[in-house]
C-alpha cells in the first residue's frame, strides 16, 4: 500500500460503477496490477456489484407480481363516482378530432387573410383608376 | 394498446379506465418503486407505499393537467408518501426501533446486504438503488434527480464505499 492507495481507491469504485474516464483506466488497472490491497479491494467491490445486481435482479422478479397486485386492487376500487368506460378509443378520437379541428381554423383564417387582402387591393386600385 | 401514449392513457385513466390506468401502473411502477426504496430502504415498506402511490394516482388522475408529464407527477407523489410515511414513523417512534432490530447481523447475505443498503443514508442510498434500476446509467439518473453526472458519480462512489465499510463490519462481526 502506498500514497496514492487513497485516490486509486475511488477511482476503483468508479471504474466499477462505469463512470471513470477512460484516459484513467490504465492508470488504475497498472496500479491494481502491483497492489495487493487495491487489488483486493477491486476484487471485493466487484463481489458486492455482482450481489448488488443479483439483489435487485430479484426484485425485478417480483415486479410482474407486485404490479399484478396494484392492477387487481384497482379493479375493486371505486371510480370516480360514475360508470365506468372504455375511453381510450374515444380519447384517441378526440385527440385526432382536436387536432384536425386545429388543422381546419389555421386553414380558414389563413383563406380569409387572402380574400380580404385581395379584395382591398382589388378596391385600391379601381379607387386609382376612377382617380384617373 | 401498449404503444399509446402517457396522455392518451392519462386522458383515458381520467375518464376512469381501469384498463388504461393498469398500462400506466405496468410502465411506471419498476420507477415508482426504485424511488420508494431508495427513500425508504426497505423493501416491504417500498412495495406498500409504491401501491399506494399508483392507487392515490387513480384517484387524483383528473386533477392532473399536463398529461403527458404523468411520469413526473407520480414520481412526486410517490416521494411525497414516502415523506408522510417516515414522519409518520418516525413520530411514532417504530422506524429507529426497528431499523436497530434489524441492524443485527444475519447469515443470510441477502439479508446482509439488504440491512446495508437500509443503513446506508437515504441522500446516497436513492442514487445507488435507480442506478441499478437503471440498467447503470448515471446520465439517466442525473436528469431523473435533477442534479449533475458528476454530483451522481461522486453519490454512487460514496455509496460503494460506505456499502463496503457496512458489509465488511458485518462480515467481521460474524
Amino acid at each position: 500500500m502506498n500514497s496514492d492507495c487513497g485516490e486509486i481507491k475511488d477511482k476503483v469504485a468508479d471504474l466499477i460503477s462505469g463512470v471513470l474516464a477512460e484516459a484513467e483506466i490504465k492508470t488504475v488497472q497498472d496500479h491494481v496490477s502491483q497492489c495487493s490491497s487495491c487489488a483486493e479491494y477491486m476484487r471485493a467491490l466487484q463481489a458486492e456489484d455482482e450481489l448488488l445486481a443479483g439483489l435487485f435482479a430479484g426484485f425485478d422478479a417480483n415486479m410482474r407480481g407486485w404490479q399484478d397486485d396494484v392492477i387487481s386492487t384497482l379493479s375493486e376500487t371505486g371510480t370516480f363516482g360514475r360508470r365506468e368506460t372504455v375511453s381510450v378509443g374515444r380519447a384517441l378520437v378526440r385527440n385526432l378530432v382536436a387536432r384536425h379541428a386545429a388543422a381546419a381554423a389555421v386553414m380558414i383564417v389563413v383563406t380569409l387573410y387572402f380574400i380580404i387582402t385581395i379584395t382591398w387591393i382589388w378596391q385600391i386600385n379601381e379607387c386609382i383608376r376612377h382617380c384617373l | 394498446m401498449n404503444d399509446f401514449s402517457d396522455d392518451i392513457l392519462v386522458a383515458a385513466g381520467q375518464r376512469g379506465d381501469r384498463g388504461a390506468y393498469a398500462l400506466l401502473v405496468k410502465r411506471y411502477y419498476r420507477e415508482v418503486f426504485a424511488v420508494c426504496l431508495g427513500i425508504l430502504g426497505d423493501v416491504d415498506d417500498a412495495e406498500d407505499i409504491a401501491q399506494d402511490t399508483m392507487l392515490k394516482g387513480f384517484l387524483k388522475i383528473r386533477k392532473l393537467r399536463r398529461s403527458e408529464r404523468f411520469g413526473e407527477w407520480i414520481l412526486r407523489i410517490a416521494r411525497n408518501l414516502c415523506i408522510d410515511f417516515l414522519r409518520r414513523k418516525r413520530h411514532l417512534r417504530l422506524f429507529l426501533a426497528k431499523q436497530a432490530a434489524e441492524a443485527r447481523p444475519t447469515t443470510n447475505r441477502n439479508h446482509d446486504l439488504e440491512a446495508a443498503i437500509r443503513r446506508l443514508p437515504a441522500e446516497y442510498r436513492l442514487p445507488l438503488v435507480m442506478y441499478y434500476f437503471d440498467n447503470k446509467s448515471a446520465k439517466s439518473i442525473a436528469e431523473k434527480l435533477n442534479i449533475s453526472h458528476s454530483g451522481v458519480c461522486q453519490k454512487i462512489r460514496a455509496a460503494r464505499k460506505q456499502l463496503h465499510k457496512l458489509l465488511t463490519k458485518e462480515v467481521r462481526n460474524e
